[in-house]
């Protein structure tokens, strides 16, 4: 039987509490495989996993240094499973999540987002394998922000596909997974010039993004403001943000808490699974 | 009276003799085993005369990250879950194929496929007229009437499967279009390993949710650089 944690988005269960919006300044990184999971062998002497730590210790560097905060997934050569990655991306909130990979088939960059179908309606609860069916729409907005800096930044031909890798699916925020695969001319996925220009496009779209999102929070503000003007009050002043709908990404609040349990001797953040809530099987 | 030195030498070969004959022995029987290894131990179903048919392959390639619906002459069993199965492993067998534009590694793929039909709704109203695409439980996924699939592959062909986003996806799609032209009853399918559920075919595209089948072929991967 599937295991299901349950995330509570704010207009549901978990409307009468304290609800954290989204962290608009932080960025998800997560490095592919790692420990004791090698990920694909790219050449004799590369496995992924540290190819992919490479390129998003790269990324993590430029980013912090454009001013954004960024919460990894690992900085080492640590196992860290599908769950407990999701778990992390979730209980940040960031602003988006970005899953590095590379491969040693293929060719240039593959952005993909997850192949779930997007829920567009209000769910009284995510179910945690399929949580980032809310925020497809989210994710294939900063897929395009992406593209479009791959193509004209690092001027490389990304192809886009749909696709459900762990733990992409179980993401509540917008992620964009990229499979970094060699160029033509034998440059491989590990070419320190070829994963610059990948980062220097990266980073330039992840701030896009940010300042994209930062202005449709400021104009829902606005407008927040403008209706409430004539009915001062009314709503107690919490001033909700509605989704902007302009691909930005809407300040979604959601409360994971049901899923958490402190592993033993594990970081706080890095919290398995609890057992399942069982909410949702409730049909069987 | 033989001489001492010939006596030690003849028993010396002797010696030599047993130990490569025990040597042979070992050798013979670890390649036995990796040959058997790689078998297909699946009992053979008795051999049918029917007659060659079209069927839709869905052939994924690497090159461009399609997948291409393909017309092929193929001789099937008429049960579903066979029928499924021969399916399949003709799909894969040209993966394996020289030149194939995505190759795979030779050998048994496809243990078996179970096509199990719903006979009621559990995880919705029986007038439910449309499967949650996104439902991890198939069965609570499907309406009343519908199929599901489960596609148990081996395990030595998982393994040995190239690592990769996009080569993993474009397997299971190719798999799901072939199913879905085949079988169109069927809404969605599943798969396990060696009859157990895995996190990933080999390491990325993932085996636990249930993937609506759908026209793959109508829905390929897009290379911008074609759509721009």
């Amino acid at each position: 039987m599937a295991a299901f944690g349950l995330m509570l988005p704010g207009g549901g269960l978990a409307a009468q509490q304290t609800t954290p919006s989204v962290n608009y300044n932080l960025v998800f990184l997560d490095a592919g495989h790692g420990g004791s999971d090698p990920g694909a062998h790219l050449s004799d002497k590369e496995v992924e996993k540290d190819v992919n730590l490479t390129l998003a210790s790269k990324l993590k560097g430029m980013l912090s240094a454009k001013g954004l905060s960024v919460l990894s997934s690992r900085d080492g050569d640590q196992t860290v499973t599908s769950e407990q990655r999701a778990d992390m991306a979730n209980h940040a909130r960031p602003l988006a999540c970005l899953l590095v990979h590379t491969t040693s088939s293929g060719a240039g960059p593959y952005v993909t987002v997850s192949g779930l179908a997007p829920e567009t309606g209000a769910l009284p609860a995510l179910p945690w394998e399929t949580a980032q069916a809310s925020y497809v729409t989210e994710s294939l907005g900063l897929e395009s922000v992406i593209v479009d800096a791959l193509t004209n930044v690092a001027k490389l031909k990304p192809v886009v596909l749909r696709a459900s890798v762990p733990p992409i699916d179980s993401l509540t925020c917008p992620a964009v997974l990229l499979e970094l695969a060699p160029i033509s001319g034998g440059t491989a996925a590990s070419d320190a010039d070829y994963q610059q220009r990948v980062a220097d496009a990266l980073t330039q779209a992840l701030v896009a993004w940010h300042t994209q999102a930062l202005d449709a929070v400021a104009k829902a503000k606005a407008a927040a403001l403008a209706a409430k003007t004539p009915q001062a009050g009314s709503d107690g002043g919490k001033g909700a943000i509605p989704n902007s709908g302009t691909g930005a990404p809407k300040p979604r609040v959601v409360k994971p808490a049901p899923r958490v349990a402190a592993p033993p001797g594990g970081a706080a953040r890095m919290a398995l699974p609890a057992e399942p809530a069982g909410l949702l099987e409730a049909g069987g | 009276m033989i001489p001492r030195y010939q006596r030690v030498l003849f028993w010396s070969l002797v010696g030599c003799i047993l130990l490569m004959l025990l040597f042979l022995l070992r050798g013979c029987e670890q390649a036995h085993k990796r040959l058997t290894g790689k078998g297909d131990p699946t009992p053979l179903t008795a051999p049918i005369a029917t007659a060659l048919e079209t069927v839709t392959l869905d052939l994924a390639s690497d090159g461009d990250t399609s997948i291409t619906p393909t017309q092929r002459q193929v001789a099937l069993p008429e049960e579903p879950t066979l029928r499924a199965r021969a399916l399949l492993e003709h799909l894969l067998g040209l993966y394996a194929a020289p030149g194939s534009a995505h190759p795979l590694e030779s050998g048994p793929a496809i243990d078996s496929v179970f096509v199990l039909t719903l006979t009621m709704a559990p995880g919705g109203p029986p007038d439910a007229n449309r499967p949650d695409p996104n439902h991890l439980d198939s069965f609570f996924g499907s309406h009343a009437g519908g199929q599901v699939a489960i596609v148990n592959l081996h395990g030595g062909f998982a393994d040995q499967h190239p690592s990769g986003v996009v080569v993993e996806a474009l397997t299971l799609q190719s798999i799901i279009g072939t199913l879905h032209a085949a079988l169109p009853g069927v809404e969605e399918i599943r798969f396990l390993v060696d009859g157990r559920t895995r996190e990933t075919l080999a390491g990325h595209a993932s085996l636990l949710r249930a993937y609506p089948a759908v026209d793959t072929g109508n829905r390929p991967l897009v290379p911008l650089s074609d759509e721009k």
